[in-house]
Parts: C-alpha cells; structure tokens; sequence
C-alpha cells in the first residue's frame, strides 16, 4: 500500500474529485499521437489536473519542452515512458509504463530508453528484462495498456502465469513502486479486463491506479492518431483494423469524467494522487545549466596548478598570449583579451574553448580546411585560437554578441568543415572522447505540406501516382495552408475536391503540420559530457552508421542549459581545397588563399560585371542583380554586400536607402547625433546584427548583455511581451540620454522591423573570406575553379548545367563523359574539363568507382570486356550508353544498345569464350545531333558540348528573341522578347507577390521579374522548363532586367531519331 | 483461315448510354455506386483519361474522377448483348471464339462461297447484327486474329475494316508497338532503340530478335509481321456423359433401381476420373409405364398402359468426380422424385463436365516456416496479409470479394427505451416489452470514418425471460448514433 496521507487528499474529502494523469503520449510518441507537449500541459491546467506525466514511447523526446510548459501552465510535470519490453521467445514485445520518481530514477531511465535503443534498427526500441531489473531504482512502474504484459496474459486466460509476471516486476521495483493500471476506454472486453486485473492486485497485495492513456486531446483528433498509425505501419486505412484503437475514447478526461468512468474503484483515483505526489517535479532534475565536459587537452607548459578548472583556464591564457603577439605585432589589444578572458573563465568556458581549439587543430593538421562563423567571430579569443578567420580589432566587432554573462545561455561556437572530410572530424571527436560521452543533436523531421499530403493520400488509397501529382502540385510548405494552394487548385477541379476522399485529405494535412513524423541527425551539432551522456538525456542510434544521437533537439539540449558545437559541412569549403590541389597540380605551385592581400581590383571588375555564378554568397539572383549597383572594390564593402539580402534590411526597407547614399544619390544621415558612431560605417542603416547592441548601447544606455538580450527578443516571433518590456527600457533610458521620446520610438520601430534576420558582421565577415577566395579562383584559375565546383554538386544556387554553360562561357573547354577517361567527379584534362561519371543518372557513385577501377588494369576493348571488367548490370550500362560515354569508340549509341544483351551474357561466361560478331545484327544509325543532346540531357542533365536551349533554338530564332548579349546595348524601357531555359524561379515572402525568375540562354543569364498579375496569368507556363518573355527593359545603374509583360511556354518537340 | 473479328469498345458503358443517353457526355464508371467496396469493370473513355482503370477500387476511381457517374454493374445485360454478338456470328459458321465482354473472333472461311467479295460478308453481317444488337459494331476481316482484331480497332463503328491476304504487314505497320503482346521490360527497350511502330519491329531480321528478347519474342514479332497461326479457340457445347440402362421387364419397386442408379453412378465416375473431369450436375431421368397406383401397381391389369417419364437434377458444389458423392446424390434424387408407374429406363447424365485445372490455380500462398508452430501470431497475419495481397495482384480485387460475399446476419431493427444517459431500460422483443435486467457491458465502436462512419454504443445486457418461469436471455443490442436507432446485433460478439 502507499503510505503518508497527501495533503491534497484531505483537500478532497471536502467534496472535490481530483486526479493526476499518470500515462500520456504527445507528438513525441512519434506517430503514436497527436498533441504538442505544450498542449498538452494547457490542456491538463485547463482541467484542473494538478499533475500530469509525459509517457511517450520509448523517448524523452518532449521531455525540454513539456517540463516548461507545465511550469508556465501551474502543473507539476511528471517525466516517464512508455517502455517497450521485448518478448521471451514466440511472444509478443510488451509495454510497461515508467515514472520518474527521484533524480535517480531519471538517469535510470535515461540509461534505459538508450539501453533498449542499443543495436535496433532505427525507430525500434526493444529492452531486456534484465537491464529492467539493473535500473530500476527511483522509477515507479505501472503494469501497462492492454498491450502491458500482465494485461495481455489476462486477456488469453493465463491467470497464473499472470500472477507470477505481477509478483516478478513488484520484486524488481518493490511492491510500493509497483502499479496495476487500470484503463476504460469503452472497448469490448474492458469491464472483463478489469474484474481480472483489479482480482490479480489483490492477490499480489499491489495498488491500483487508473490512467487514460491519452493519445489527443480531442476524439475528433482519433482521425489524425489513425492516420499517424497507418504511416508508422506503412499501411492504408482500409488494411489497417487492428492496428486502429476501435474508438474515440483515448482522450485527456477531466476528473469528473474519470470519477464517473472509476466510480466502481475509487481507490483507483485516489492512487494517481499519490503517485503523482512521489514522483519528484521534472525541473528538479532534468539538467539546467552547462553540463560537465570532459577534460580537454591540456598537455604543455603552461604553469598551473592542480585544479582541473585552473588548468584549463591557465592553458588558455597561455595559448592566447603566444597567438597575441604572433597576430598584433603592434599595440596588441591585450585589454580586450584579458576581459574576454575574464568572462570567460567567470562562466567557466576555458575547457570548452580548448575542446573546440583542439577539434579545429586536429583538422587543420590533417589538411581540412575548416572555420569558424556565426558570433564566435566576434571573439578575440577565437581568432587567436584558429577557431575564427576574422580579426575582431580590425573589424570592431562586438564580443557581447558572442557571449555575456546577461545573457544566460551557452554560447554557440559554429565550425565549417570542408563537407567531404566532415565525417573524419565527427568520428576524432566520437574517439576522443568516447561514445558514452558524444553525440550529436538529433533534429525532428515534422510533417509539411509536400510530406502530410504524400502520406496522408497514400494512407487513404489514393493511387501512388495520384499522391505524387497531388504533392507535386502544391506551391506552398505550411501543411496548415493547403487548402490554399494555388498550384493545387489549378491541377484538380472543384468538382474533384470535392470528393469524398479529397475532402477528407484536406482536412487531414493541416492538422499534421509540425508533427514530428521522424528523426534526423542535425547538422552538425554535437554534444559532450564529462558524466556518460546517456545519464543527462537518452541517446540512440542514428541511421548513418558510426553516429549516436541525443533524443533532444538544439532547442531542447539549449532550455536544459547543454552546449554543444556545431560542426558544419560546407562544400564551398571542399571546392576551394580541390581548386587549389588542382592548381597545385597544374601550375607546381600552390596558391596561398590565406595570404591574399584581398583587393585585387580585377576579382572586383569580375563581380561587379555580374559574373558571379560559383561564388560563394554573390551568385543568387537577387545578389547578380544587386552587384552590378553596388560596386564592391573592397573587402569590407563584401562584408556588407552579402548581408544586405537578408530579411532583416530587406524588411526594414535599409536596402534601397544605402544604395542611393551608397551612389551619392541621397545624403547620409542618422536619426540621432548620438547614432553616428554606430552606423557610419553602413552610412546610416542598421545591416549587421551587431548594431542592434551598438544602437541600444548609444541611444539608451543599454549594457552589451542587455542589448543583446534585447536583440535576441526582437528575432523571435512570439516575444511580444518581451519586447514591449524592452521598449520600455529602451524609451527610458533615451529619455536619460536626452534623446527625444518621438526619435527614440521611431529608431526602436526600425529595430523591431530589422528584427534579427541578419547576418551578425563576424559572421558576413566570415563569409566574405570565402566570397573573395571563391571569387579569386574563378577569375585566375577557372578551370580549376570550375572543375571543383562541379565535383561537389549540388551546391549553391544553380544547377549544374548553369555552371557547365557558365564555364563554357569563361573559355573553359568542357568535354563530355567518357568511360575511358572520366574520374567519378569531374577532372581536368589537357586544358580541358572531363566531366565525372558521378554526373550519369542510374550509374551510382558505386557504378562509377567500378569502372574507374577497372580502368586502373587498362582501356576497356569491347562492351564485353567492359562489362566483364566492370561487373555492371544493364541498369547502369544503358544510361552510361545514351550519356554518351561510349562515343569515342566510334559505334552508334543504339547499336551499342542492341549489343548489350550480347556483351552482358558473354561477360558472364570464362574469359575465352568468342566473343559473338555482330553478323546478322541490325544496323542502328547514329543519332541526329539533337536527338543526341537530348539523350544526354536526360541521362545527365547536362550537354558538354551544347547549350539546352539548342533544344528550342529553331523556335526561339523563328519568333526573333533578343540574345541575353545583346541587352546591355538597349535603352531603358525597349521592348524586348527574350527566351530561354528558366534555372531559378523565386517568389520571396518580402516581394509582395512579385516572382523572380533566371532565365539562360547561350550568352549567359537574364533576370525577370514577373508582377503577381502576370505570375497569375502565366502559372501554366511558369512550370514549363522553355519559356519566352515578352516584356520592359529595366536598367538601374548597370543592372539589367526584363520586367515581364507575357509569358509563352515552349514545348520541346519530338525525342531522340 | 480468314476471321472476322466483332468488336464493341467499352461494351458495358455503351449498353449504359444506350439506357440513358444523358450519361453520353458524363464519365462513366461501371462496377458499383461510390463508396463501394468493389472494382471498376469498365469505364468510359473520358474516365480513363482521368486515370481510371478497370479493375480499380471503386474508392479510388472515385478519387481520380469524382465528376464521374457511378453505375452498379449489370451483368447481365451486358453478357446479354454479348451472348447476342455470339448468336449473331454462330449464324454464319459455328467456329466462333468468344474472348472478352464485346470481343469474337468467328472463323468464316467457308462464306467464300456464299458471298462474291469478303466485303459483303462483311456488309451483311453488319447489318444483321447491328439490327439485332441495335450498337455498332466494330468489324474487323482478315487472314488471323491478331490482324483482324487490329482491323476491327481500326474500323469505324457500324463498318467493316478488311485486310486482305498479303497486306497484314503494310496494314499493321504504322501501329504502335503498344498493340503487341509484350511484356513490359521488352516494350522498354524496343523504345529506346528507336523501334515505335510494327513495321520497324519487323523490319528487325528474326533470330537477332529471338536473341535479343529471347524465344517468347517469337509471337509478338510474328504478329508484327502480319503472321498468325493461332487457332480460333471455338466455344463448343459442354460436354455431357450419360448412362442408361433399359429394364426387359418394368421394374416397380426403388430398391433395384437404387442398386441401378449407383451402379451407374460408380461407371460413370470411373469414366471421368479417366478422362481428367469433374462434373458440376447430376441428371436423373426415368421412363416408365404410367399406372393408378404408382410404382406398386403391376403389368397386365388390362388398362391401356401409359408412359411416363420424370426427371431431377442437382448440381455437384464443389464438382467431383468421386463415386461417393455421384452414387449419394443419385440416390438422394431417386428418393425425391414421384414416380407414376413401373419404369423401363433409367439414365443418369453428368454435365457439364470440366477439366480438373480449370477455374483452379496452384498458388504457394504460405511457406513451410510461417507455419510452423514456432511462428507468432503477428508473423502468420503478416504471411496471410501477404497472400491476399498477391491474390489481388494476380485476380485482382474480385477474388478476394468473393470470399466477403459470406456475411454474418445483418442487425434486426428493435425498439428500446432507455433512461436519461442513454443506457436501455427495456427493449420490445418478440412482440413483447422485455425489461432489462442488467448490463454487462458497454463498449462503443467508431470505425470506418474515412469510408461510412460507424458510429454505435453496444450494450450487452440481460433480458427478462419469457415468463417468471424462465431464465432472463443475454442480448447483445446497439445504438446507431448517426440514424438514432437500436439494432439487435445477430453476430456471435
């Protein structure tokens, strides 16, 4: 019996029913229900429910955001899971329900979800009795639903055999931590169910405890759990009987409502009280503040003492102080360093700068490139430590933006690595520091338009292909919006929504939006713990071999205080390494990227003409059509050209303005003396992030750490009551300042506008770096440039045939794909650019190595000695074939086609075998040239020789469209008609309906910008990949665009003959 | 062999229009009403533009062209009309293949010398047939199926399409590569080898062909070439076997002629099991000499005797060819029937009489190991799944319909009154106010949301019995939420 009299028993026996739901699934059951911990606990405080604990399956998913929820929403959060057991042989898995009821019992748990996570295959969770009874302490266990262990046995008649389960499970947690759960959900057989249970707990001599296994919230939400049921078993509704509870009943009930269901066994009720009383509060132990690292390295003579913490600290100093001198040899700001220093050992961050010191080391020793970005950059300490590119003195960047004590969180140290070496870092840290104290971030991959209607149509039997003509259709990505998608609408007529099936469809998605459906492994977030990881929150396997992931999202590992760093891929990265080997490989000599004076004005003529495809950051289309106005000759002029298309200054409408002081147009002001300071660089906008701090800094007497804080509330959508309490401040304390009230609302508007959607200038800065180096390549050495750029596909903004044409445009000789030369990846050959296998749809990266090893022992001689060699099967032959990879040989494509059959049977056989003549075989002609680009194009993508829109070329003579070469020398306002292949169509929040397309031709690029009434009219034609546009010539400065009046699709006639 | 080859596109949405012409410019879906289980049997062809197939669930041809008009299948109708195309040939040869609802193939070689020119054969028979079918036909002339059915496809409704001897190629060379039997990995391929029309397929050399797709290419690029050996399958009337013995002297009373009838049966199942059949009815006929007092009255009375004869038959469900059943079902039948008088004759017919593989397929449904006993439950379910599965892929949905037409009892109607929480108090049963005693249980069902919402409260209670006397009876009674009714549920639950 449970023993101690609760006060708020005696508070019931004044005449209330109270109840405390022990057993609740949300969102992060993953397809196992349908509520958000949030409103979950909303709904719980609404009812009047003192407590409520978080049951999901096998997970602590939820348990960040439902523990702060249910402290805002005035209920005590029970943390818990429903565990699955595996079954003793030929039985079935079963569920037993655990509750956290002391600190102890958390780490258990936390041991026990990764326990049962350990060598299952993703989404599995099976745990062995034994590690049950090895962890048990300080969790309170209930028998389970009707999928529970003792209850299944109940429902088959093994009553005995169910008696010994009950007395086994009341040993392994004692017979006070040990619960028979009693459940009514209005399902046959439950009353049954219940007689037996409730006989059985008095034979044992345990309690009893009524739960509600709350799937929703609501019974109309059933529909939801049904259809998140169908897409977990990867079934359709109609297969899927008993996989689907028969009613509505799995609801979160009121204490009333449970009273009525339990008038029969009170006892049942008055249990959960008791229970939820035992069970500690989930803020009392779930972790809230940085969590212990481990040990970084701290090996050299740097002169500590003992204490670990000192040790770190003093290795810290001393490797700041040796970079000091190295980077200033003149007046070396060593003030900063020491108060940058001095935070950070107040909130004692050295070890977790040296862990990140050494991490960026070990790359750079094995030759990967890597960096860091984001508002590590504004830290001295990090630049002096290798871990940032940016001199944060010369850049007068803000160290408060990166870290202060105000601010309460961790701070965040963000790395690019070059992607294809990424792996080798992640796994040095997994070695490093052991697999018990690593892993990453897992993120959560939650439902959005494209995905609920993929699954919710496939679940409702519409036919695969309908489902994917549905999903395709659909020009939005809020699930919750569908109903309004435009694209859909024009697919499917009304008469066909209004369909029973489709009504059904469209009521479903959105209430699917942002459901969890699966998990993914973050970027590049990893986190380490001195304490093995798996005691601060579970940890599972991922799908990628090698890695192991939390079960919190950053979101979460950031509310419970756990730092982690961000290892991120980037391929620019990777692209720069290979163009410099390649140049290496070319010239002898290696270009030192990192000692370029970086105002070369020749790179800068470059991108002021626009030509900026490949180059990190500059070659969107909105940034091509910004840089031909802005004219960087600079550096630092870089720095602000990528921040300023961002929705921060694009919102605050700042882009226009700095452009017209920029060109000497309009005069440069600032809406207050005080504010010159901070933005006279950015002639009187606010672009970086670092000026919101600077702004509130010099207007209103804000300190670095409030000003930051006050920066983070303006980036958040929901912190309305936030920023009205910052507003406040801020008008105060400009009224201190002698600042007029009217100025001061008018530059916090433009604050609140700015919000936050920008880049901080450490970070711009950071990437400028690689803008500049990118760009350098491609104007000295595109070949190498180019050559790596298309090794690391897909990336950037264009696809790869843009950058094929592109580099045809730059001189560069591009040939096709060859099976007796091509690499995997592209190469360069004689002055010239091989393309790589890998570009050959169908072959594989595991195709390609095949047959770059079988190259290794010599050329192929015949189709048969390539296939023998190779091993490839027709699937990976036939593309190879109309790719056009086998032209050198001289024999056309479908006769090789035809031969196939003949070389992959003899491949099978001994070597010695005739090979079989071609006597008596059809005679196939080459392909016409058209026919042949065609092929190519479907098999790759891309021609090497030829531009795409060869395809339409007759047609676009026939109706005189003006080449993109010819525009510049037509005025303003001329009516053009130009066409082409559209390789990008954007339709940003911030334009106002207005759609922006980039559309090529042989001569390069044409932006158009289409205005919604056009967009409107030509939504046909808009998804056709050959369009003509007849329209308005616009030049602004040196920017060229065709403001589109009309809009043709070209229909490419005929296939390959 | 010279064929002609009758053919009505979309038989079953033509005899729907021909009912109602309004549904001419609707699409049409033939198979069921909406929201019906069942499959598309046919539809027009605006539906399948819309991506109806036949053989479709209803609930997704429902999805693809929601607009569309749902008709439940009239089959027999439409087998009608084709039983008519059929008449309609056999009045011309009785070679005559029946294939598919609105296709057949008739073999009229020997109309030569009826008609001058195969066109008037053709003419004519058109004309016969449209009257008596009141649709157009489709007629396709030619030297072999294939062709003629190509002919048919290519003629316009209500005319003949002829090709003559020789010009099966030329004919057949601008058609699509999709009208040849092939299968689909080889359609592929002859794609992308530029290969589009029959007369490019042909023009490939015969054993680079075998070679390249294997031997089974044989018959589709013989057909590519306009050759066509294959026989017309003629329907022919079911086979009958029979038995009869004739008694010397009129035998009056059963027990003989009971020892005849499984003697026979015995003979005949015999038979059968050696030529490989089963039968799927027994017929039994007698003969005798009618008298007054039925079978005991004797000859030689001195009335003027009159015959008679009677007869009974049954069919064998499942066919059988075992001795066993034959001889039960025969004696069974003797003891039914009314015989008037002494009887001359007794004949026993099986009919009609089918091979032992037809209407059955061999299928591995269940492998050795999700037998065993070792396997869970889950694993069975899953294997049996599975199985049904392929059998849908392989018959498509009917054959599984056909094991769901077996359906429990459905609900009976009643009256019950019930208190204010909607828990029954009394219920009429049997024309009589039965007052509920107690409740045991109460469960409530919602299923079927996405389909026909299920929405009841069941109650399993006991009534008060007949009298004071009897015991009180255990019902099982439901609440239909959605039309406000109870229902007596007449399942085992």
């Amino acid at each position: 019996m449970v023993h101690g009299t609760p006060a708020y028993l005696n508070r019931r026996s004044s005449g209330g029913t109270e109840y405390a739901e022990l057993h609740a699934h949300s969102t992060h059951s993953l397809l196992d229900g349908t509520s958000s911990p949030e409103a979950l606990a909303v709904r719980a405080a609404d009812l009047k429910i003192p407590a409520l604990a978080l049951t999901d399956r096998d997970a602590l998913y939820g348990a960040v955001r439902f523990t702060k929820a249910a402290q805002e929403a005035g209920i005590k959060p029970i943390l818990g899971s429903e565990m699955t057991l595996r079954g003793s042989q030929g039985e079935e898995d079963a569920h037993l329900t655990l509750l956290v009821e002391t600190a102890e019992g958390y780490a258990n748990l936390c041991r026990l979800i990764t326990l049962a996570r350990r060598h299952q295959d993703k989404g599995i969770a099976r745990l062995d009795k034994r590690d049950l009874a090895a962890h048990a302490g300080g969790l309170i266990a209930l028998s389970g639903c009707r999928q529970g262990e003792i209850p299944r046995l109940l429902t088959n008649k093994k009553r005995e055999h169910a008696l010994g389960v009950a007395q086994g499970y009341a040993r392994v947690f004692g017979p006070h931590r040990f619960f028979i759960e009693l459940q009514r959900h209005y399902v046959r057989g439950d009353s049954r169910l219940l007689a037996r249970l409730t006989t059985l707990a008095d034979r044992v001599g345990l309690d009893v405890v009524a739960t509600g296994n709350v799937h929703y919230l609501h019974p109309r939400q059933r529909q939801v759990h049904d259809v998140l049921r169908c897409i977990h078993h990867q079934t359709i509704l109609e297969d899927a009987e008993k996989l689907l509870c028969p009613n509505n009943e799995y609801t979160l009930r009121s204490p009333g409502e449970m009273a009525h269901l339990f008038s029969d066994i009170p006892i049942a009720l008055e249990n959960t009280l008791r229970v939820a009383e035992r069970c500690a509060p989930a803020y009392d132990y779930l972790p809230a503040g940085m969590q212990t690292l481990p040990q970084g390295p701290l090996d050299g003579d740097y002169g500590a003492n003992d204490d670990r913490f000192d040790q770190a600290h003093h290795k810290l100093r001393w490797l700041c102080e040796r970079a000091l001198h190295r980077r200033y040899p003149v007046n070396p700001p060593q003030t900063l360093l020491d108060r940058e220093l001095s935070v950070i050992q107040g909130m004692g961050l050295a070890n977790y700068f040296l862990i990140v010191w050494d991490i960026v080391h070990v790359a750079q020793r094995a030759g990967i490139r890597c960096q860091g970005r984001g508002s590590a950059a504004n830290s001295l300490v990090a630049y002096l430590l290798d871990i940032s590119p940016i001199d944060p003195v010369a850049c007068d960047l803000v160290f408060e933006r990166f870290l202060s004590p105000e601010r309460g969180s961790p701070p965040d140290i963000d790395i690019d690595i070059a992607a294809d070496r990424r792996e080798e870092v992640i796994q040095y840290v997994y070695e490093r520091y052991g697999r018990e104290h690593a892993a990453m971030a897992c993120t959560f991959v939650t439902f959005r338009a494209r995905s609920a209607v993929r699954d919710v149509a496939r679940v409702l039997g519409f036919p695969p292909a309908l489902a994917e003509r549905l999903a395709k259709s659909l020009d939005i990505h809020d699930a919750r919006s569908v109903r309004e998608s435009r694209g859909m609408l024009e697919a499917f007529d009304a008469q066909q929504l209004a369909g029973k099936p489709f009504q059904n469809l469209l009521r479903l998605v959105p209430q699917l939006d942002g459901i969890p459906r699966h998990l993914g492994i973050h970027n590049g977030g990893m986190v380490l713990s001195g304490a093995p990881l798996c005691e601060v929150v579970p940890l599972e396997p991922a799908t990628m071999e090698g890695r192991v992931v939390t079960q919190w999202d950053k979101d979460s590992l950031e509310s419970a205080g756990i730092v982690k760093i961000d290892l991120l891929g980037l391929r620019m990265l990777s692209t720069i390494e290979d163009a410099v080997t390649i140049v290496e490989g070319q010239t002898e000599q290696r270009p030192d990227l990192a000692s370029l004076s970086q105002d070369d004005p020749e790179v800068y003529d470059m991108l002021c003409r626009g030509r900026t495809i490949g180059v990190f950051q500059v070659e969107s289309r909105a940034q091509a059509t910004l840089i031909p106005r802005f004219q960087p000759r600079s550096f630092d002029d870089l720095v602000i050209q990528i921040s300023l298309i961002r929705p921060g200054p694009l919102q605050a409408q700042m882009v226009r303005p700095y452009l017209r002081r920029r060109e000497g147009r309009e005069l440069v002001s600032y809406p207050h003396p005080r504010l010159e300071d901070a933005l006279q660089e950015t002639l009187g906008v606010i672009i970086f992030q670092e000026q919101v701090l600077k702004v509130a800094r010099d207007l209103a007497g804000f300190t670095p750490g409030e000003a930051e804080l006050l920066r983070r509330a303006l980036s958040h959508k929901r912190a309305g009551r936030k920023i009205a309490s910052f507003r406040e401040r801020f008008l105060d304390g400009a009224r201190e300042l002698g600042v007029e009230t009217e100025t001061a609302r008018q530059v916090f508007e433009q604050l609140q506008a700015f919000g936050g959607y920008s880049f901080p200038k450490s970070h711009a800065a950071a990437f400028a770096v690689l803008t500049y180096q990118s760009a350098w390549l491609r104007r000295y050495h595109p070949l190498a440039f180019f050559a790596a750029l298309l090794r690391h596909q897909p990336m950037g903004f264009y696809p790869a045939h843009v950058v094929v044409s592109e580099a045809r445009r730059c001189g560069v000789e591009v040939r096709p794909v060859d099976v007796e030369t091509s690499d995997l990846r592209a190469t360069v050959e004689d002055q010239a650019l091989r393309l790589g296998l890998a570009v050959v749809n169908g072959l594989g990266e595991t195709g390609g190595q095949s047959v770059v090893e079988a190259r290794s022992f010599g050329p192929f001689r015949s189709l048969v000695d390539f296939c023998r060699r190779t091993k490839l099967g027709r699937k990976a032959i036939e593309p190879l074939i109309w790719a056009g990879a086998f032209d050198t040989w001289g024999v056309p494509r479908r006769q090789l086609l035809w031969e196939l059959k003949m070389a992959l049977e003899a491949a099978q056989g001994p070597p010695e075998l005739p090979i079989p003549t071609s006597e008596g075989h059809p005679r196939f002609a080459f392909l016409s040239p058209r026919g042949r680009l065609w092929t190519e194009v479907a098999h790759t993508g891309m021609s090497a020789r030829e531009h795409l829109t060869s395809l339409v070329s007759e047609k676009l003579r026939a109706m005189h469209v003006t080449p993109s070469g010819e525009l510049p020398g037509l005025g303003d306002g001329r009516r053009v008609q130009v066409g082409g292949m559209i390789v990008s169509r954007q339709r940003p929040p911030t334009a106002k309906g207005v759609a922006f397309l980039a559309l090529e031709d042989e001569d390069g690029l044409i932006n158009i910008v289409v205005r919604p009434k056009v967009y409107e009219e030509s939504r046909e034609a808009l998804h056709s990949p050959f369009v003509i546009v007849r329209g308005q010539l616009q030049r602004r400065s040196k920017a060229i665009s065709v403001l589109a009046q009309e809009i043709i699709a070209l229909r490419v006639d005929g296939s390959p003959s | 062999m010279w064929v002609v080859c009758l053919f009505i596109p979309h038989l079953p949405v033509r005899v729907e229009w021909q009912r109602d012409p309004t549904l001419v410019n609707a699409p049409v879906i033939i198979g069921g009403r909406r929201w019906d289980q069942g499959a598309v049997l046919d539809c027009c062809p605006q539906a399948i533009t819309a991506g109806v197939e036949p053989g479709m669930r209803i609930s997704q041809a429902e999805a693809l062209c929601p607009a569309a008009r749902f008709l439940p299948a009239d089959e027999e109708a439409y087998n009608a009309l084709h039983r008519r195309l059929i008449e309609g040939a056999r009045r011309f040869t009785p070679t005559v293949e029946n294939d598919e609802l609105g296709l057949v193939y008739a073999d009229i070689s020997g109309l030569k010398r009826r008609f001058d020119h195969n066109a008037d054969a053709a003419r004519r028979m058109i004309k016969e047939i449209v009257n008596d079918a009141a649709l157009d036909v489709q007629i396709g002339i030619a030297s072999g199926k294939f062709v003629a059915h190509q002919a048919a496809r290519a003629a316009k409704p209500g005319e003949a399409c002829v090709v003559s001897i020789g010009e099966e190629k030329a004919f057949l060379s601008s058609l699509d590569i999709s009208t040849l039997p092939l299968d689909p990995e080889m359609e592929r391929r002859l794609h992308l080898l530029g290969v589009r029309t029959l007369g490019a397929f042909a023009k490939l050399p015969r054993l680079a062909v075998l070679r390249q797709f294997g031997s089974s290419a044989g018959i589709p690029y013989d057909l590519a070439c306009g050759t066509d050996d294959q026989p017309l399958q003629a329907d022919a009337p079911p086979l009958r076997l029979t038995q009869s013995h004739s008694f010397v002297d009129p035998v009056s009373h059963r027990r003989p002629l009971l020892a005849h009838v499984n003697r026979m049966a015995n003979d005949l199942a015999k038979e059968i099991v050696r030529r490989g059949y089963q039968a799927e009815g027994l017929l039994l006929e007698i003969e005798g000499i009618q008298s007054d007092k039925g079978i005991v009255a004797r000859q030689g009375t001195g009335h003027v005797a009159e015959h008679f004869s009677c007869a009974v038959g049954k069919p064998v469900k499942p066919p059988s060819s075992s001795a066993d059943r034959l001889s039960r079902l025969g004696a069974r039948m003797l003891g039914s029937l009314t015989i008037g008088g002494p009887v001359n004759k007794l004949s026993l017919i099986l009919y009609p009489l089918q091979s032992f593989h037809l209407g059955a397929a061999q299928l591995t449904l269940f492998d050795s190991t999700a037998l065993s006993p070792l396997a869970s439950r889950a694993t069975f379910g899953h294997t049996l799944r599975e199985t049904l599965r392929r059998l849908r892929d392989r018959f498509g949905e009917l054959s599984i319909l056909i094991a769901s037409l077996v359906v429990a009892p459905a609900p009976r109607p009643i009256l019950v009154t019930t208190d204010c929480r909607g828990i029954p108090r009394s219920i009429v049963w049997h024309e009589r106010i039965r007052e509920v005693q107690s409740i045991h249980e109460h469960w409530r069902e919602r299923r079927l949301w996405w389909r026909r919402p299920i929405k009841r409260d069941y109650f399993r209670l006991e009534i008060e019995g007949r009298s004071r006397q009897t015991p009180g009876q255990m019902k099982v009674v439901f609440h239909d939420v959605q039309a406000d009714r109870w229902y007596m549920e007449r399942r085992h639950i």
